[in-house]
C-alpha cells in the first residue's frame, strides 16, 4: 500500500474499505479484552471458526475478536451483528448451538440470553442491557465493533478523519482553540485543562517538543487505559498526532506498562500500520507535518505514572518526581517542552475535532465536560468498564449500571481515585461524579477506578490496605511520603491487630495533615487520603477498634470471633467439612460448635453457611 | 530585584533566587537539610517548609526550590509550617535516632523523643541525596545513586560493588551532613571540626596538668623549666588591679599583656583553652540552665567594683580571682594535707630543745580555703561554667577585650542548614536562637560548635562584626553601680573602724614597707613556697582588708635566715624581690619577752640568727638573766618564738609593726 498523500486519498481509501463491507453481513464479535480472554475467549473464537467451517458458513459470516466491551463480569461476551444479539458468558461448548441456531436459522437461544437480575427478564439485544443502556459511550463506542489489529476497521468507523481535518483545514492555533473551547480536562486525575496545557507548550520557546501518552496505569482495580489501547489503539494514536500538530512536536511517545503485553503489541502494530499508510512519520497525509512515535515500556513502578517521574524514567533515570515549579510544558522530557496526557484524554481529542467542542460541551457538568470511563469493581453485581457523562451520581452508577450490591447487601462506601483517593460513604452516594464534587467530599477523580465496598468491609482495614500500597509504592525521595506513609500504615496495622492506643487517631490526623503539606509530588500529597476520608466518615469504626477492640464489620481477625447461632444452624455439616482447622464439631442435624482455640478466623464457615448461622463479632 | 516579605521582614532578592537563598542572604534562617548552595535544589527532606501567601492564597511548601516572586509573603514560622517541619524532623529522627546533628535540630523544634520506633537505631543515612548529587554535579562521576524505592531506598554504587570509576574524591563525604559515608575510619571530612575540640581538650588537660605541677613544685630552691607563678603572671586582672592599687608598673606582670594581645587577636581563648578552673568547670554541669541572662552582667559589675576599689588601693576582693581561688586551696589545704600524710608530724608545742634546722616541716592545713572553690564547683551543678558565665571578674575583663577581637565566631548563612547544632553545643549558651550568632564577649573559643556543625558553616574569622547588643552587656547604670560599690567598699575598709588592731600581723619580709595590701592579690603562692611553713593566710584576724593575705606565724615556723623565696614567687611583687642580704635586713616585727612566763632557758638567744639582736641581760626588779631584745637589730623572723619551749603561747613573741623607730 502506497502512503496516503492527502486527506482526499484517505477518504477514497475509506470508501474503498467500506465498499468491500456489507453492513448487513452477519458478524460475530467476541470480546478480546483481557478479562474475556482469561475466561477462555480465545477458545470461543476458535470454536466459532471451527463451527462455521463445519457448517460451510465461513465465507458468509465474519468472526472478529474485538477489544473489551466493558461488561467483564459476564465474559466471554459474544455479540452477533447486525442485530446485536447479546450472549454473555459463552463457553466453547455452547458455540455449535449458536452457529447452528442463531447464525444459520436466526433463532434466539433463550437460555444463553442475559437475564436482568433486577427484573428477571431475558434480554436479547445488547443495547437493551441496562449495563449498556445507561452508559454514554464515546471512547468505548468502537471497542466492540473493530478488530484492534486492523487499521481498516478503524478507518471504516471514521478513523483518522479528525487527523485529516486538522492537517488539511486547521492551523495549530485553531486546534488548540477548539480543545480549549471543549473544556476538556485531563483524565489522569488532576483535571488540568488540556487546551491550556497545549497552549503553554506551543508558546514555550524551542523547536524540539514532545508529546507523550501516559499509559502507566497503576491504580489497583483500574484498567480503562489498558482496555482502550487493547481495543482501539488507533484512536489514542490519532489523538496524540493531533496534539503533536497543535503544539508543534515532532516526536511522540507512549509510556506503557510492560505488564500490558497485549496493549504493547497492539499499539506497536497500530503505529507500524499507520506509518505504512502515511498517517505517521514523515510528511503525514502530504501535509508536510511529520511526527515519529516510539513505545516506551515502564518497569512497573506506580510512581512513574506521575508526570515528572515518568519523564525521568524515560530519560533513563530513577523514576522520581521533581518539584513542579517549572511546568513540563516549559521543561519536561530532556528539559524540552512536553505535553503529557492520559490515554483517555488523547483518545477524546479525535471525537472533539470530529463532532466539535459544542457537542462535547453538551455532555457533563459546568466544570467537567464530556464522559469518563470508570472501572467499576468491588462488591457490585456488574463489574466492568463503564463510560458515563460527568455529573452522574455515584448511586446511579452503582445501582443502574452496576446492578446494585452483590448478594443484596448494603452499600457502605465507594473508593474513588485509586489509592490516593478517598472513601465516599453511602450517605454521600448522591454526590455527582465530577472533578469538583469528588474533591469536595475529600476524594478525587483519579484515573477512574471506582471500588465499591459493602457493609462487610472494614474501613480501617481498607485504609490499611491502601496505605500499604502507598508505602510500598512510594519512590522514597521525600521524607513526608517515604517515612510518613509507612508510619501511618504501621499505626493502622496496629489498630487492625487490636493493639490500637489512645492517641492513635490524633497521630494519624497529624501525620496525614503534615504529609499532605510536606510531600513533594501529588502522589505523596494525596497518599493520606484513604486514612483522612475514612477518619472523616467512619471515625466510629476506628474508635471501636481502638477502644472496644472490636471490628464492627467482622474483618480484622484479631478482633473477631466466629460462633454458631444454634437456632439457625441446621446441622448440615457444610462448615465442618470446609473448616481448614477442623475447629467445628457437631452431630448431623444438631447445632455445631466452633472451637475458639483452633479457629483461625478465616471466615470460610461464614461464607459457606447457607443459613446465616455463623455469627461474627 | 524582587521584593518579598520573609518572616515579616522586607527582603530584596535577585531574580531567579530561591526563597531559601533569599532568606539566607538576608540573614534569616530557615532550617534545611538537603540543600547546599552549589548543588541544585532537590526537595527531599521537606524540612525547609514555609507558608507562602500569594494572591491571597496560602499554602505550605518547600523554600529550597521555590523561586522568589514579587510581593510574595513567606512565613517560615507559621503554625502550619512549624507543624509540618516538626513532623518531618520527627520522622527523620525516628529513622535515625542517633544522628547527632539531627538530634540537635529536633531539640530545637521541641522534639524530646522520636515519636516512632525503628528496628535499626544505627541507621545514619537520612536519604537527603546530597552525596548522590555531589557525585553527579560536583564530582561529575555519577558513581553513587539511589537504589530501590520507599523504605528500601538506599544510596549505593551499581550492584553494590566498588566502582572503578570512583575517583575517591571524597565529595560525597564532604557533603554528607550526618557522617554516614566514611572511608577513613573514624574521621570524616565533616568531622574535621571535631579535631579542634580534641586539640582544645588536649591543651586544656595539658594546662591543668602544668598548673598542678607548678603549684606542687612551688618549693624553695627548686629550679623549674617555667616560673612557678606563670599562671598568675599571665592573669591580666591581677596585673591590672595590682598596678592600679600599687600605683606602679610591676615588671613581673608584663606577661599578662600577652594574654590581652592574644585576646585581641583570637578572643577569649584564655577562658576556653588555658584557665585551669575553666577546664574543670567545662567538664560537667547543664548547658542550658533556666537562669536569666542578666545574671551575666554580675561579672562586669564585680570587675568594675574591683577596679574601683583598686583605685583607692584596696585589693580586698582579689581572692575572687579564678586563679587565686584555685591556687589557695591547693597551697594551703591540699598539698599540706598530702605532705602531712606522707610525713605526719606533730606541731612541737614546747618540745625539748632542738635546733630549728633539725625540726622537719610541719604543714598546717587550712580547710577554710576550700570554701570558695567548693562553692564555685557546687554552682557549676546548676549551669555549666556558672562561674565563667556569671561571676568571673577575670572573664569579664577578657570578655570586654574579646569584643574587639580580630577573629570571632560567625555563621556563614549561605551554607548553614539552620539545624541549631551549634546552639545546643555551646557550653556558654551564648548562641542566639534567632540567628545563631553569638556574643564574642561570651564566646570562649572552645570550638564545641564547630565540631558539631554538619554544614561547615560555623567559622572563626575576621568577618564577624563586633556586637554590643546582648542583654547582658553591662549598661551604664550597672557600670556606675559597680564603681560606686567598689569605691564605697574601699572607703569603708579604709576607715579605722574596720582596721585590724591585731598586733601579730607579721608580713613577709619587705612587704610592710612596700604598700603591701595594695598589691597583694591573695593568691597564696608564698605560703606554698615558704619552707618552714611559717607563712599562713589570715582568715579573720586581719579584718576584711587583710582577708587571705599572708602573715608570719612564728609558732608554726620561723622565717628562714637562708631563704628569700616568698619574694621570688610573689607574682605582683607585693612581697619584694630581694637578695638574701637585703632580705636579712628587712624588719618584719620585733620580739617581745614575756617575763612572767619566761623560764630563762635562753634557747632563743642561741637560735637568734641576727648578731646582737637578742642577748643575755638582767631586767630591773627581776632576778636572773633574761633574753633582752635589741629593737634596732631584731628583724622579727620569729626564730626565738618558734623555739621557745613554753607550752601554748611562747614567752617571746614577735609583734608587728617593728618597733625600731
Amino acid at each position: 500500500m502506497a502512503k496516503l498523500q492527502s486527506a482526499t486519498e484517505l477518504e477514497t481509501w475509506r470508501k474503498d474499505v467500506l465498499a468491500t463491507r456489507d453492513p448487513n453481513k452477519q458478524t460475530i464479535t467476541i470480546c478480546g479484552g483481557t478479562g474475556c480472554r482469561a475466561l477462555e475467549g480465545q477458545a470461543v473464537s476458535d470454536a466459532f471458526h471451527a463451527g462455521l467451517a463445519a457448517q460451510g458458513l465461513a465465507s458468509q459470516v465474519d468472526v472478529k475478536m474485538t477489544g473489551c466491551h466493558g461488561f467483564c463480569e459476564r465474559g466471554p461476551l459474544v455479540v452477533i451483528f447486525p442485530q446485536r444479539i447479546f450472549y454473555p458468558g459463552v463457553t466453547a461448548k455452547a458455540v455449535p448451538d449458536i452457529v447452528s441456531k442463531t447464525i444459520a436459522k436466526g433463532e434466539i437461544i433463550e437460555k444463553l440470553l442475559y437475564e436482568d437480575p433486577a427484573t428477571g427478564k431475558k434480554i436479547t439485544y445488547e443495547y437493551d442491557v441496562p449495563f449498556y443502556r445507561e452508559q454514554r459511550r464515546v471512547l468505548m463506542e468502537d471497542n466492540g465493533l473493530i478488530d484492534p489489529t486492523s487499521i481498516e476497521d478503524y478507518v471504516a468507523v471514521g478513523g483518522y478523519k479528525a487527523l485529516a481535518k486538522v492537517l488539511s483545514e486547521m492551523t495549530p492555533d485553531q486546534v488548540i482553540e477548539e480543545v480549549k473551547r471543549s473544556k476538556l480536562r485531563g483524565r489522569g486525575g488532576a483535571g488540568f485543562p488540556t487546551g491550556r496545557k497545549w497552549e503553554d507548550a506551543r508558546k514555550a520557546p524551542g523547536d524540539t517538543k514532545y508529546v507523550i501518552i501516559n499509559a502507566d496505569e497503576g491504580d489497583p482495580g483500574a484498567y480503562q487505559d489498558r482496555s482502550l489501547i487493547e481495543g482501539n489503539p488507533h484512536s489514542v494514536l490519532e489523538g496524540l498526532l493531533i496534539g503533536a500538530y497543535a503544539v508543534g512536536a515532532h516526536r511522540g511517545f507512549i509510556y506503557i506498562r510492560n505488564e500490558y503485553p497485549m496493549a504493547v503489541q497492539y499499539i506497536t502494530k497500530a503505529a507500524k500500520d499507520a506509518e505504512a499508510y502515511g498517517l505517521l512519520g514523515e510528511n503525514i497525509l502530504g501535509s508536510g507535518f511529520s511526527c515519529t512515535f516510539d513505545v516506551h515500556r515502564g518497569a512497573g513502578a506506580f510512581v512513574c505514572g506521575e508526570s515528572s517521574a515518568l519523564m525521568r524514567s524515560m530519560e533513563g533515570k530513577p523514576g522520581e518526581p521533581r518539584s513542579k515549579r517549572i511546568h513540563a510544558t516549559e521543561s519536561g522530557l530532556w528539559d524540552k517542552p512536553t505535553v503529557l496526557n492520559n490515554t483517555k484524554t488523547w483518545a477524546l481529542v479525535p471525537h472533539i475535532i470530529n463532532r466539535g467542542a459544542d457537542w462535547f460541551n453538551s455532555i457533563g457538568t459546568e466544570g467537567s465536560k464530556g464522559t469518563m470511563v470508570f472501572s467499576l469493581v468491588g462488591k457490585v453485581n456488574n463489574t466492568g468498564l463503564v463510560e458515563v457523562p460527568m455529573g452522574i451520581t455515584i448511586r446511579r452508577l452503582i445501582n443502574d449500571i452496576g446492578g446494585g450490591i452483590r448478594d443484596g447487601k448494603k452499600l457502605k462506601a465507594v473508593q474513588t481515585g485509586g489509592p490516593s483517593g478517598g472513601c465516599i460513604p453511602e450517605s454521600l452516594a448522591d454526590s455527582q461524579v465530577d472533578y469538583e464534587s469528588l474533591t469536595k467530599v475529600g476524594s478525587m477523580m483519579g484515573s477512574g477506578a471506582m471500588i465499591v465496598l459493602d457493609e462487610d468491609t472494614c474501613m480501617v482495614d481498607t485504609a490499611r490496605y491502601f496505605m500499604g500500597f502507598n508505602s510500598s509504592e512510594s519512590c522514597g525521595k521525600c521524607t513526608a511520603c517515604r517515612e510518613g506513609v509507612v508510619r501511618m500504615y504501621n499505626i493502622l496495622e496496629r489498630i487492625t491487630h487490636g493493639k490500637g492506643e489512645e492517641g492513635d487517631i490524633a497521630q494519624l490526623e497529624l501525620l496525614g495533615e503534615t504529609t499532605r503539606n510536606g510531600a513533594l509530588c501529588a502522589l505523596g500529597r494525596t497518599a493520606p487520603n484513604p486514612v483522612l476520608t475514612t477518619l472523616r466518615y467512619f471515625r466510629d469504626e476506628y474508635e471501636a477498634h481502638i477502644k472496644d477492640k472490636k471490628c464492627p464489620a467482622g474483618v480484622c481477625k484479631d478482633l473477631i470471633s466466629f460462633s454458631v447461632l444454634a437456632d439457625k444452624c441446621t446441622g448440615c455439616g457444610l462448615c465442618k467439612r470446609n473448616c481448614p482447622q477442623e475447629a467445628i464439631s457437631g452431630e448431623k442435624k444438631q447445632a455445631h460448635v466452633i472451637d475458639q482455640q483452633k479457629c483461625i478466623r478465616c471466615g470460610i464457615c461464614r461464607e459457606v453457611c447457607r443459613f446465616d448461622a455463623i455469627k461474627v463479632e | 530585584m524582587v521584593a518579598l516579605t520573609i518572616n515579616g521582614e522586607l527582603v530584596e532578592a535577585k531574580e531567579g533566587m530561591t526563597v531559601l537563598e533569599a532568606a539566607n542572604s538576608a540573614g534569616i534562617g530557615i532550617p534545611h537539610l538537603c540543600s547546599e548552595p552549589d548543588i541544585k535544589p532537590y526537595g527531599a527532606c521537606r524540612v525547609c517548609v514555609v507558608e507562602v501567601t500569594r494572591n491571597g492564597r496560602s499554602s505550605v511548601t518547600t523554600s529550597c526550590d521555590l523561586p522568589v516572586e514579587e510581593g510574595m509573603v513567606i512565613d517560615a514560622r507559621s503554625p502550619a509550617a512549624l507543624k509540618t517541619r516538626k513532623m518531618m524532623v520527627d520522622l527523620l529522627l525516628s529513622r535515625c535516632p542517633n544522628v547527632r546533628p539531627l538530634k540537635h535540630l529536633a531539640a530545637g523544634l521541641g522534639i524530646k523523643q522520636p515519636s516512632f520506633s525503628t528496628e535499626n537505631p544505627a541507621e545514619d543515612c537520612i536519604l537527603c541525596g546530597l552525596c548522590v548529587r555531589a557525585c553527579d554535579e560536583v564530582a561529575q562521576k555519577d558513581v553513587i545513586g539511589f537504589v530501590d524505592r520507599g523504605q528500601q531506598r538506599k544510596v549505593t554504587t551499581a550492584y553494590d560493588q566498588a566502582d572503578p570509576y570512583c575517583a575517591s574524591c571524597g565529595k560525597c563525604i564532604k557533603y554528607c551532613p550526618t557522617g554516614a559515608i566514611e572511608h577513613v575510619p573514624g574521621i570524616t571530612v565533616k568531622g574535621l571540626g571535631r579535631i579542634w575540640i580534641y586539640l582544645r581538650q588536649a591543651v586544656q588537660v595539658g594546662m591543668l596538668a602544668l598548673f598542678l605541677y607548678l603549684i606542687y613544685n612551688t618549693v624553695r630552691g627548686k629550679v623549674l623549666p617555667v616560673p612557678a607563678n606563670l599562671f598568675s603572671r599571665f592573669d591580666p586582672l591581677m596585673a591590672l588591679v595590682a598596678m592600679i592599687g600599687g600605683k606602679e608598673l610591676i615588671a613581673n606582670m608584663i606577661p599578662a599583656l600577652i594574654t590581652i594581645v592574644v585576646t585581641l587577636l583570637i578572643g577569649r581563648v584564655w577562658c576556653g583553652w588555658i584557665c585551669p578552673l575553666g577546664t574543670v568547670l567545662h567538664a560537667y554541669g547543664p548547658k542550658f540552665p533556666k537562669l536569666p541572662n542578666w545574671l551575666r552582667s554580675i561579672k562586669y559589675i564585680l570587675l568594675i567594683a574591683f577596679v574601683g576599689g583598686a583605685l583607692l588601693g584596696v585589693l580586698a576582693f582579689m581572692w575572687f580571682d579564678p586563679i587565686t581561688i584555685f591556687v589557695r586551696p591547693l597551697a594551703g589545704t591540699v598539698f599540706p594535707y598530702l605532705l602531712q600524710k606522707s610525713a605526719p608530724i606533730a606541731i612541737p608545742d614546747g618540745l625539748a630543745a632542738q635546733r630549728v634546722a633539725e625540726i622537719p616541716l610541719r604543714p598546717l592545713i587550712h580547710r577554710e580555703l576550700l570554701i570558695p572553690l567548693g562553692i564555685v564547683l557546687f554552682l557549676n551543678l546548676f549551669a555549666k561554667r556558672f562561674w565563667c558565665r556569671y561571676l568571673c571578674p577575670l572573664g569579664a575583663l577578657i570578655a570586654l577585650t574579646s569584643k574587639f577581637a580580630l577573629i570571632k565566631r560567625y555563621v556563614d548563612k549561605k551554607i548553614c542548614f539552620e539545624w541549631g547544632c551549634c546552639l545546643h553545643s555551646c557550653p556558654m549558651d551564648t548562641i542566639a536562637y534567632k540567628d545563631l550568632s553569638s556574643d564574642p564577649g561570651e564566646c570562649i573559643m572552645c570550638m564545641d560548635c564547630i565540631g558539631d556543625c554538619p554544614s561547615g558553616s560555623t567559622k572563626f574569622g575576621r568577618k564577624a562584626k563586633p556586637t554590643w547588643v546582648y542583654s547582658y552587656d553591662p549598661s551604664r547604670r550597672k557600670a556606675l553601680v559597680g564603681v560606686a560599690a567598689g569605691v564605697a567598699g574601699a572607703f569603708l575598709l579604709r576607715m579605722d573602724a574596720f582596721k585590724s588592731k591585731y598586733q601579730y600581723l607579721i608580713r613577709p619580709p619587705g612587704a610592710e614597707q612596700n604598700n603591701f595590701l595594695s598589691k597583694c592579690i591573695r593568691c597564696g603562692q608564698c605560703i606554698k613556697i615558704c619552707p618552714n611553713n611559717a607563712l599562713h593566710l589570715v582568715a579573720k584576724e586581719g579584718g576584711i582588708e587583710s582577708h587571705l593575705t599572708p602573715v608570719l606565724i612564728p609558732r608554726t615556723g620561723a622565717c628562714d635566715w637562708e631563704c628569700n623565696s616568698c619574694g621570688q614567687i610573689c607574682p605582683t611583687q607585693a612581697i619584694p624581690k630581694l637578695s638574701l642580704e637585703q632580705k636579712r635586713k628587712q624588719q618584719m616585727g620585733t620580739a617581745v619577752v614575756n617575763t612572767e612566763i619566761c623560764i630563762r632557758c635562753l634557747l632563743c638567744i642561741k637560735e637568734c640568727p641576727v648578731k646582737g639582736a637578742l642577748v643575755q641581760g638582767t631586767i630591773e626588779g627581776l632576778k636572773g638573766k633574761y633574753p633582752i631584745v635589741d629593737a634596732t637589730k631584731c628583724i622579727g623572723c620569729g626564730a626565738c618564738e618558734f623555739i621557745c619551749p613554753i607550752k601554748g603561747e611562747a614567752a617571746i613573741r614577735v609583734e608587728a609593726p617593728p618597733k625600731s623607730a
